[in-house]
């Protein structure tokens, strides 16, 4: 995976925002998966533009972080998604 | 089947062919729920699509090496709930029939405590109840409950608690259901299950108690002079879960996320499959994490720290309290 793919959130898992944080439900498999504020921010800006170079962007304008470490956080972060089934590519 | 018996389990009236005198009695009429129990037999033999099983174990230890406890079946009309060592339970699909066929030497009080502690409240979940693996206690101004695995001191807290004036709402199965605007904790059925140490250190030492089964040494604490039980249901104040065997009483305050899934994994499910079941499952297990507020608590697990630990819920509740009306 790198920052060219784009990802969406299948139509089988279930999102809630609470207090910041963010649970998720893969209702096929019943996996579970939570999101800290910055967890659910990354994908609160996926949704929204659907590329992953686009929420590098946005996210590297919102946080003090270097650009590479937040590239392996993001990547880490979806493989690790994808692989719960709450990821897939998108268009 | 020949209905003899009516009885109030948490919310639900369940009509029954045998006596059931751990419940409070009910009129049959508007019963909602039927069991039957039937004449021992062979297990199951009918088609069965086996999706999901309990097991137990030491912490840690391989699935494979675990022995299995509960074992989870679809049938052509509904749920096969086997206990490989007791016997079947059959639950039709919409969860108004239950009938048992115990293995040969089962005895009745096995079934009865496999019911009402194992069967009800998957059967409830499948009502759409919110039903919690969690004990609960009124104090004060409303019901707090405390959430844990099997042998955190669910049953130990409460009853502690219940020693000392508090109405004991539930053992280890919560119902909740949402009214006014809030959550409402409803009381299941009186008495507690503890191990006969527990009961020696926690109540008087003459305290009658009866067999929970014929496989543990638990005993069932029934009488409600002894341990208050709720009059009725009470506004959820607060959920504890049950954390580390600490030197000292702390509360931790859980963050939205880490109470959702704390939530989800002591939350009963008949049919961890049923999609349509688990978005309603999740969207209600959100709802209830905005609404009550969580905490887990840490605490000795000794018998001589227990009045420090009411102590420390009590104040801790009353500052909470302090803090709300600021």
């Amino acid at each position: 995976m790198t920052l060219n793919d784009n990802l969406r959130i299948p139509d089988q898992v279930a999102t809630r925002q609470l207090g910041g944080e963010t649970v998720l439900l893969n209702l096929e498999t019943g996996t579970y998966f939570g999101l800290d504020a910055v967890g659910s921010r990354f994908l609160e800006l996926l949704e929204r533009d659907g590329e992953m170079a686009a929420v590098h962007r946005a996210m590297l304008e919102e946080f003090d972080v270097a650009p590479e470490v937040l590239e392996a956080d993001l990547l880490r972060l979806s493989e690790e998604m994808r692989a719960k089934g709450l990821l897939e590519a998108g268009s | 089947m020949r209905v003899t018996h009516a009885y109030r389990i948490c919310d639900l009236v369940l009509t029954s062919n045998t006596a059931l005198p751990e419940l409070a009695p009910a009129k049959a009429f508007g019963a909602e729920c039927r069991f039957e129990l039937l004449p021992p037999g062979n297990a199951f033999a009918g088609d069965a699509e086996w999706f999901h099983q309990w097991t137990i174990g030491e912490d840690g230890e391989e699935e494979e090496s675990r022995e299995v406890w509960l074992r989870f079946a679809r049938t052509g009309d509904g749920y096969l709930l086997r206990f490989p060592s007791c016997g079947d339970f059959l639950v039709s699909a919409d969860a108004a029939r239950i009938q048992c066929r115990p293995l040969p030497g089962t005895p009745g009080v096995t079934v009865r405590h496999l019911l009402l502690d194992q069967v009800i409240p998957l059967v409830l979940s499948r009502r759409e109840r919110m039903v919690l693996h969690a004990s609960a206690v009124v104090m004060g101004q409303g019901a707090v409950a405390f959430a844990g695995k099997t042998g955190q001191g669910k049953s130990t807290l409460a009853a502690s608690l219940a020693r000392e004036g508090c109405s004991l709402v539930s053992d280890d199965c919560l119902v909740l259901r949402t009214e006014d605007g809030g959550w409402k904790a409803l009381p299941s059925y009186p008495g507690v299950r503890l191990w006969p140490s527990t009961a020696g250190e926690v109540l008087r030492e003459d305290t009658p108690t009866a067999e929970v089964a014929h496989y543990t040494l638990k005993r069932r604490v029934s009488d409600t002079d002894v341990l208050p039980y709720a009059s009725g249901p009470a506004p959820l104040r607060r959920l504890f879960f049950l954390g580390d065997d600490a030197g000292e009483v702390s509360f931790e305050r859980l963050p939205p996320g880490r109470a959702f899934m704390a939530l989800v994994e002591f939350a009963y499910n008949l049919d961890i499959q049923d999609t349509a079941f688990l978005r309603r499952q999740f969207d209600t297990v959100g709802r209830l994490t905005a609404d009550v507020p969580a905490y887990a608590v840490h605490y000795p697990r000794e018998f001589s720290a227990l009045p420090a630990v009411r102590e420390a819920i009590l104040r801790h509740l009353e500052e909470d309290r302090s803090r709300d009306a600021e």
